[in-house]
Protein backbone atom coordinates (compact mmCIF):
# COMPACT_ATOMS: atom_id res chain seq x y z
CA UNK A 1 0.00 0.00 0.00
CA UNK A 2 2.72 2.48 0.99
CA UNK A 3 4.95 1.65 -1.96
CA UNK A 4 2.04 2.16 -4.31
CA UNK A 5 1.38 5.57 -2.76
CA UNK A 6 4.99 6.73 -3.06
CA UNK A 7 5.22 5.59 -6.68
CA UNK A 8 2.00 7.45 -7.46
CA UNK A 9 3.38 10.60 -5.79
CA UNK A 10 6.65 10.44 -7.76
CA UNK A 11 4.81 9.98 -11.05
CA UNK A 12 2.52 12.88 -10.17
CA UNK A 13 5.44 15.19 -9.38
CA UNK A 14 7.20 14.24 -12.63
CA UNK A 15 4.03 14.86 -14.62
CA UNK A 16 3.67 18.25 -12.94
CA UNK A 17 7.23 19.23 -13.84
CA UNK A 18 6.64 18.05 -17.41
CA UNK A 19 3.45 20.11 -17.63
CA UNK A 20 5.33 23.21 -16.37
CA UNK A 21 8.04 22.78 -19.01
CA UNK A 22 5.46 22.20 -21.72
CA UNK A 23 3.68 25.42 -20.80
CA UNK A 24 6.97 27.33 -20.79
CA UNK A 25 8.00 26.18 -24.28
CA UNK A 26 5.87 28.60 -26.37
CA UNK A 27 7.45 31.51 -24.48
CA UNK A 28 10.84 30.60 -25.94
CA UNK A 29 10.85 32.70 -29.07
CA UNK A 30 13.71 32.67 -31.53
CA UNK A 31 15.24 35.81 -30.09
CA UNK A 32 15.59 34.33 -26.64
CA UNK A 33 16.80 31.02 -28.00
CA UNK A 34 19.83 32.50 -29.77
CA UNK A 35 20.65 35.23 -27.27
CA UNK A 36 23.37 33.30 -25.41
CA UNK A 37 24.70 31.84 -28.64
CA UNK A 38 25.09 35.26 -30.19
CA UNK A 39 26.66 36.69 -27.05
CA UNK A 40 29.35 34.04 -26.76
CA UNK A 41 30.16 33.75 -30.46
CA UNK A 42 30.57 37.51 -30.75
CA UNK A 43 32.48 38.30 -27.59
CA UNK A 44 34.38 35.21 -26.42
CA UNK A 45 37.43 35.72 -28.58
CA UNK A 46 37.75 39.41 -27.78
CA UNK A 47 37.19 39.05 -24.06
CA UNK A 48 39.11 35.88 -23.28
CA UNK A 49 41.51 35.46 -26.19
CA UNK A 50 40.34 31.92 -26.78
CA UNK A 51 39.40 30.70 -30.24
CA UNK A 52 37.71 27.67 -28.69
CA UNK A 53 34.52 28.96 -27.10
CA UNK A 54 34.22 26.06 -24.68
CA UNK A 55 37.66 26.75 -23.22
CA UNK A 56 36.88 30.43 -23.08
CA UNK A 57 33.72 29.73 -21.11
CA UNK A 58 35.05 27.20 -18.62
CA UNK A 59 38.38 28.91 -17.95
CA UNK A 60 37.26 32.52 -18.03
CA UNK A 61 33.53 33.11 -17.51
CA UNK A 62 32.91 30.01 -15.39
CA UNK A 63 36.27 29.53 -13.69
CA UNK A 64 34.52 29.31 -10.33
CA UNK A 65 32.70 26.17 -11.50
CA UNK A 66 35.85 24.67 -12.98
CA UNK A 67 37.57 24.95 -9.60
CA UNK A 68 34.96 22.73 -8.00
CA UNK A 69 34.98 20.46 -11.03
CA UNK A 70 38.68 19.92 -10.39
CA UNK A 71 38.05 19.53 -6.67
CA UNK A 72 35.47 16.79 -7.27
CA UNK A 73 38.03 14.64 -9.06
CA UNK A 74 40.47 15.01 -6.18
CA UNK A 75 37.76 14.08 -3.67
CA UNK A 76 36.83 11.05 -5.78
CA UNK A 77 40.44 9.82 -5.84
CA UNK A 78 40.82 10.38 -2.10
CA UNK A 79 37.52 8.61 -1.41
CA UNK A 80 38.46 5.58 -3.49
CA UNK A 81 41.81 5.43 -1.70
CA UNK A 82 40.02 5.62 1.65
CA UNK A 83 37.56 2.87 0.78
CA UNK A 84 40.15 0.54 -0.75
CA UNK A 85 42.44 0.62 2.27
CA UNK A 86 42.62 -2.73 3.99
CA UNK A 87 43.41 -3.26 7.63
CA UNK A 88 46.50 -5.42 7.43
CA UNK A 89 48.04 -3.50 4.59
CA UNK A 90 49.37 0.02 4.25
CA UNK A 91 49.24 1.81 0.94
CA UNK B 1 47.83 -10.75 -15.51
CA UNK B 2 47.91 -12.92 -18.60
CA UNK B 3 50.87 -12.43 -20.89
CA UNK B 4 49.98 -11.59 -24.47
CA UNK B 5 52.69 -10.75 -26.98
CA UNK B 6 50.24 -9.19 -29.41
CA UNK B 7 48.81 -6.81 -26.81
CA UNK B 8 52.29 -5.80 -25.64
CA UNK B 9 53.57 -5.05 -29.14
CA UNK B 10 50.47 -3.10 -30.13
CA UNK B 11 50.64 -1.11 -26.89
CA UNK B 12 54.31 -0.33 -27.49
CA UNK B 13 53.45 0.94 -30.96
CA UNK B 14 50.50 3.05 -29.80
CA UNK B 15 51.94 4.46 -26.55
CA UNK B 16 54.03 7.41 -27.88
CA UNK B 17 51.22 8.56 -30.14
CA UNK B 18 48.69 8.53 -27.31
CA UNK B 19 51.13 10.48 -25.13
CA UNK B 20 51.74 13.02 -27.90
CA UNK B 21 48.01 13.34 -28.60
CA UNK B 22 47.27 14.03 -24.94
CA UNK B 23 49.95 16.71 -24.77
CA UNK B 24 48.63 18.22 -28.01
CA UNK B 25 45.11 18.41 -26.63
CA UNK B 26 46.33 20.11 -23.45
CA UNK B 27 48.62 22.64 -25.13
CA UNK B 28 46.11 23.49 -27.89
CA UNK B 29 43.24 23.85 -25.45
CA UNK B 30 42.52 27.44 -26.47
CA UNK B 31 42.84 26.88 -30.22
CA UNK B 32 41.00 23.66 -30.97
CA UNK B 33 38.47 21.41 -29.24
CA UNK B 34 39.91 19.95 -26.09
CA UNK B 35 41.42 21.32 -22.94
CA UNK B 36 42.80 20.29 -19.61
CA UNK B 37 40.19 17.75 -18.60
CA UNK B 38 40.08 15.83 -21.88
CA UNK B 39 43.84 15.87 -22.43
CA UNK B 40 44.44 14.74 -18.87
CA UNK B 41 42.23 11.70 -19.35
CA UNK B 42 44.02 10.83 -22.60
CA UNK B 43 47.38 11.05 -20.78
CA UNK B 44 46.03 8.80 -18.04
CA UNK B 45 44.97 6.24 -20.63
CA UNK B 46 48.56 6.31 -21.92
CA UNK B 47 49.62 5.33 -18.39
CA UNK B 48 47.20 2.39 -18.64
CA UNK B 49 48.96 1.34 -21.87
CA UNK B 50 52.25 1.54 -19.95
CA UNK B 51 50.81 -0.89 -17.43
CA UNK B 52 49.93 -3.30 -20.25
CA UNK B 53 53.54 -3.19 -21.46
CA UNK B 54 55.17 -3.74 -18.08
CA UNK B 55 52.96 -4.63 -15.15
CA UNK B 56 55.35 -3.60 -12.39
CA UNK B 57 53.42 -0.86 -10.66
CA UNK B 58 55.99 1.57 -9.29
CA UNK B 59 53.83 4.59 -8.55
CA UNK B 60 52.92 5.37 -4.96
CA UNK B 61 49.31 6.49 -4.64
CA UNK B 62 49.99 8.62 -1.59
CA UNK B 63 52.65 10.64 -3.43
CA UNK B 64 50.28 11.12 -6.37
CA UNK B 65 47.52 12.43 -4.14
CA UNK B 66 49.97 14.73 -2.35
CA UNK B 67 51.12 16.26 -5.65
CA UNK B 68 47.50 16.62 -6.73
CA UNK B 69 46.71 18.45 -3.51
CA UNK B 70 49.54 20.92 -4.15
CA UNK B 71 48.36 21.40 -7.72
CA UNK B 72 44.83 22.15 -6.58
CA UNK B 73 46.16 24.78 -4.17
CA UNK B 74 48.19 26.21 -7.06
CA UNK B 75 45.02 26.39 -9.15
CA UNK B 76 43.23 28.23 -6.35
CA UNK B 77 46.10 30.68 -5.97
CA UNK B 78 46.31 31.26 -9.70
CA UNK B 79 42.60 31.98 -10.02
CA UNK B 80 42.54 34.29 -6.99
CA UNK B 81 45.69 36.22 -7.91
CA UNK B 82 43.59 38.57 -10.03
CA UNK B 83 42.21 39.91 -6.78
CA UNK B 84 45.62 41.39 -6.01
CA UNK B 85 46.55 42.71 -9.46
CA UNK B 86 43.29 44.27 -10.64
CA UNK B 87 40.70 43.53 -7.95
CA UNK B 88 38.57 41.02 -9.87
CA UNK B 89 38.99 37.32 -9.03
CA UNK B 90 38.54 34.49 -11.56
CA UNK B 91 39.32 36.67 -14.57
CA UNK B 92 43.01 35.95 -14.92
CA UNK B 93 46.11 37.80 -13.89
CA UNK B 94 46.12 40.38 -16.66
CA UNK B 95 42.47 41.28 -17.06
CA UNK B 96 41.90 43.83 -19.78
CA UNK B 97 45.41 43.40 -21.10
CA UNK B 98 46.53 42.32 -24.55
CA UNK B 99 45.51 39.07 -26.20
CA UNK B 100 48.93 37.53 -25.65
CA UNK B 101 48.72 37.63 -21.85
CA UNK B 102 45.19 36.29 -21.94
CA UNK B 103 46.36 33.35 -24.03
CA UNK B 104 49.19 32.70 -21.57
CA UNK B 105 46.69 32.77 -18.72
CA UNK B 106 44.47 30.21 -20.48
CA UNK B 107 47.47 28.01 -21.27
CA UNK B 108 48.75 27.97 -17.69
CA UNK B 109 45.29 27.12 -16.37
CA UNK B 110 44.94 24.36 -18.97
CA UNK B 111 48.31 22.87 -18.08
CA UNK B 112 47.63 22.93 -14.33
CA UNK B 113 44.19 21.33 -14.79
CA UNK B 114 45.61 18.80 -17.25
CA UNK B 115 48.37 17.63 -14.90
CA UNK B 116 45.90 17.53 -12.02
CA UNK B 117 43.36 15.42 -13.93
CA UNK B 118 46.14 13.13 -15.17
CA UNK B 119 47.37 12.51 -11.63
CA UNK B 120 43.83 11.99 -10.36
CA UNK B 121 42.89 9.40 -12.95
CA UNK B 122 46.30 7.71 -12.70
CA UNK B 123 45.76 7.52 -8.95
CA UNK B 124 42.34 5.90 -9.41
CA UNK B 125 43.76 3.44 -11.96
CA UNK B 126 46.67 2.45 -9.73
CA UNK B 127 44.40 2.03 -6.70
CA UNK B 128 42.28 -0.40 -8.71
CA UNK B 129 45.36 -2.21 -10.02
CA UNK B 130 46.72 -2.66 -6.50
CA UNK B 131 43.35 -4.02 -5.43
CA UNK B 132 43.35 -6.52 -8.29
CA UNK B 133 46.75 -7.91 -7.37
CA UNK B 134 45.54 -9.42 -4.12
Amino acid sequence: MKEWMSKFTIIGVLLGIGYLFATMLPGLTAGYRFMTYNYFTQRTFLETGSENYVTGIYLEYRLFDSLFEAAILFVVAAGILFMSRKEGRRL
Amino acid sequence: MNESALLKIICRMIFPFVLLFGLYIIFNGDLSPGGGFQGGVVLASSYLLLYFINDKNTLSVKQILRIEKVLFLLLLVFSFVGLLTHGVPFRGMFYGDTLFFKKINLMVLNIIIGVKVTLGVVGIISIFLEEGEL
